[in-house]
């Protein structure tokens, strides 16, 4: 198998354009070489044939007998180059210096030729060792290149899976931290709705005494008809801010009949020295009018009926202070229960 | 840059060159009997005896294809004319040197006749001129091949060759015309057309091989 570099060679050699010095190192190659040999011949056979595809031109009409008689005044002067010389016998002592020089001769050229190949070859190593080095280092370059870029991406990947990394970080403290805020405020709603369910319920059972209440003290009126309780001034007492807060009362009072009734629960015990009065407050009079004093050590549940010295048209609220024992004219004591 | 030279076409038109010298083409015979080439050995082997016949004959199969190859280089019918005088001479001098292990009889005459044409084209001080036409179909010029009755190719087989030549790429034919014809080295044609040495070595390396496969029955 023949390379390429030898067929280039080859195709040049037949062509006549291969550089001189590489034309030595060529044909020594070729000397051993019967399919190169064989190469050659070829393609110094295809250049030869392709001469024929030149436009033909046909040499001049006079040229054949100027070149034969050429030939001929050759040889009558005795012009040849071989056969004479072959013929003539030669003392050998006249030819061996002159071979001796022609070998010398030869061997300067062929060292003088094989120096000059070897210097190009050389030349063109050191070229293509060079244009190695420089490929090397346009590789290097190209090497660190992409090793930095590497480098700077796994930084940038790195930073970013730190950053990530913080922001997942940050994302389950703040929803901890919602969660925390969320429970605590479920904590507190939930405390506030079981405060508000027993505030409710407490309102509830407050109420449901004050209806009970209500519904005693609406007792007291019935046996004087329906028409007497459309005109009766009801209502609820509470305990004020100086009241016991389980307490609840409610007074009913008829105008027609100039009488009422109080009922309350819970009521807290006072001291003998002291008791509860009922107060009946109508606008049209300066000052709140006795409803009577309640029976001395009244406490829990009390139930007692009542009247006013003056005659009473228009009743709006019902107040019960703490008094002497005997009452007073006028509130002097604590208010402890007042209707709206 | 598109030189001439990278114009320049393989085959020539001299219809359209007139300031161009033309000598008279050759008469066609297409009835062709050729002689092989053991008999071109035989007339060579008859020349080293001093065979003047065999010369004569010699002359009149090679000449053709020699005085053009040699006028193509030198563009020129008297420098072409002494020139092809010199290589006959130079045959009938030489001949018993002829080694048939080396190649065709006319490959050996035409490596002469190449040679001594560019070493003149080199005494003459003159680049070797390319035509600035562009390729042009082979048949308009049909006539300019047509060979004589005793040359080296038939009309057939020069038209197999000019067939096969024109089948190259031109920049693979304006390479090897280079060499060949310009007695340019791979460094010179590289610089005349300004491409890569390698580049050259590629195209005349791939023109050579095709055309020897494509002539493998000739050569």
């Amino acid at each position: 198998m023949i390379d390429e570099r030898r067929e280039a060679q080859a195709s040049l050699y037949v062509l006549g354009a291969l550089p001189p010095e590489e034309v030595h190192e060529f044909e020594a190659a070729m000397q051993g070489d019967r399919r190169l040999q064989l190469l050659v011949k070829e393609l110094r056979g295809t250049a030869g044939a392709m001469v024929a595809a030149f436009p033909r031109v046909a040499p001049p009409p006079g040229l054949k007998s100027r070149i034969l008689s050429a030939i001929d005044d050759r040889e009558s002067s005795g012009v040849f180059v071989a056969a004479p010389e072959l013929d003539r016998p030669v003392p050998w002592v006249t030819w061996v210096p002159w071979a001796l020089a022609a070998c010398f001769a030869v061997l300067c050229i062929a060292l003088i030729s094989i120096g000059k190949s070897l210097r190009q070859q050389a030349v063109d190593l050191s070229e293509e060792l060079g244009e190695r080095n420089t490929e090397t280092v346009e590789l290097r370059r190209q090497i660190d290149d992409l090793e930095a870029r590497a480098q700077q991406q796994i930084t940038n990947y790195q930073d970013r899976i730190v950053q990530v990394q913080k922001q997942v970080l940050q994302r389950i403290d703040e929803l901890q931290r919602q969660a925390a805020a969320v429970t605590n405020q479920f904590r507190q709603q939930q405390a506030e709705t079981q405060r508000q369910l027993i505030f409710y319920r407490n309102q509830a059972d407050q109420l449901q005494r004050e209806k009970l209440m209500l519904e005693q003290a609406m007792d007291g009126l019935v046996p004087g008809g329906t028409e007497r309780l459309s005109i009766a001034r009801l209502a609820v007492l509470r305990p004020t801010a100086d009241g016991a807060p389980g307490a609840v009362g409610a007074s009913v009072w008829s105008p027609a009949d100039q009488r009422g009734l109080l009922v309350m629960d819970g009521l807290p015990a006072l001291p003998p020295t002291q008791s509860y009065q009922l107060w009946l407050i109508d606008p049209k009079l300066a000052s709140p009018a006795s409803g009577g004093v309640l029976p001395p050590g009244a406490s829990g549940s009390v139930r007692v009926q009542f009247t006013t010295e003056s005659r009473l048209e228009s009743v709006e609220r019902f107040a019960v202070s703490i008094e002497p024992r005997n009452g007073s004219r006028a509130p002097t004591g604590r208010i402890v229960f007042a209707s709206n | 840059m598109q030189t001439a030279i990278q114009q320049r076409a393989w085959i020539d038109l001299p219809s359209r060159n007139p300031g161009r010298e033309r000598p008279v083409d050759l008469e066609v015979n297409p009835v062709n009997t050729p002689l092989t080439t053991t008999d071109d050995v035989l007339l060579l082997q008859r020349i080293a005896r001093r065979d003047r016949q065999a010369f004569s004959q010699l002359y009149d199969r090679y000449s053709g294809l020699l005085y053009s190859t040699i006028f193509r280089v030198l563009n020129n019918t008297e420098e072409a004319s002494d020139v092809l005088q010199d290589v006959f001479v130079q045959i009938w001098d030489r001949a018993e040197s002829y080694d048939p292990a080396a190649g065709r009889p006319f490959s050996w005459v035409l490596t002469m006749a190449r040679n001594k044409a560019i070493d003149r084209l080199r005494s003459l001080k003159r680049r070797y001129s390319f035509i600035e036409e562009v390729t042009h179909e082979m048949e308009e010029e049909a006539s300019h091949f047509s060979t004589g009755p005793d040359e080296v190719f038939t009309q057939e087989q020069a038209a197999q060759i000019r067939s096969a030549v024109a089948t190259l790429p031109l920049e693979q034919r304006q390479a090897i015309e280079m060499a060949f014809l310009g007695g340019l080295t791979q460094h010179e044609i590289a610089s005349t057309l300004n491409q890569p040495l390698g580049t050259i070595k590629a195209r005349i390396r791939r023109g050579m091989l095709k055309l020897r496969d494509a002539l493998k029955e000739l050569v």
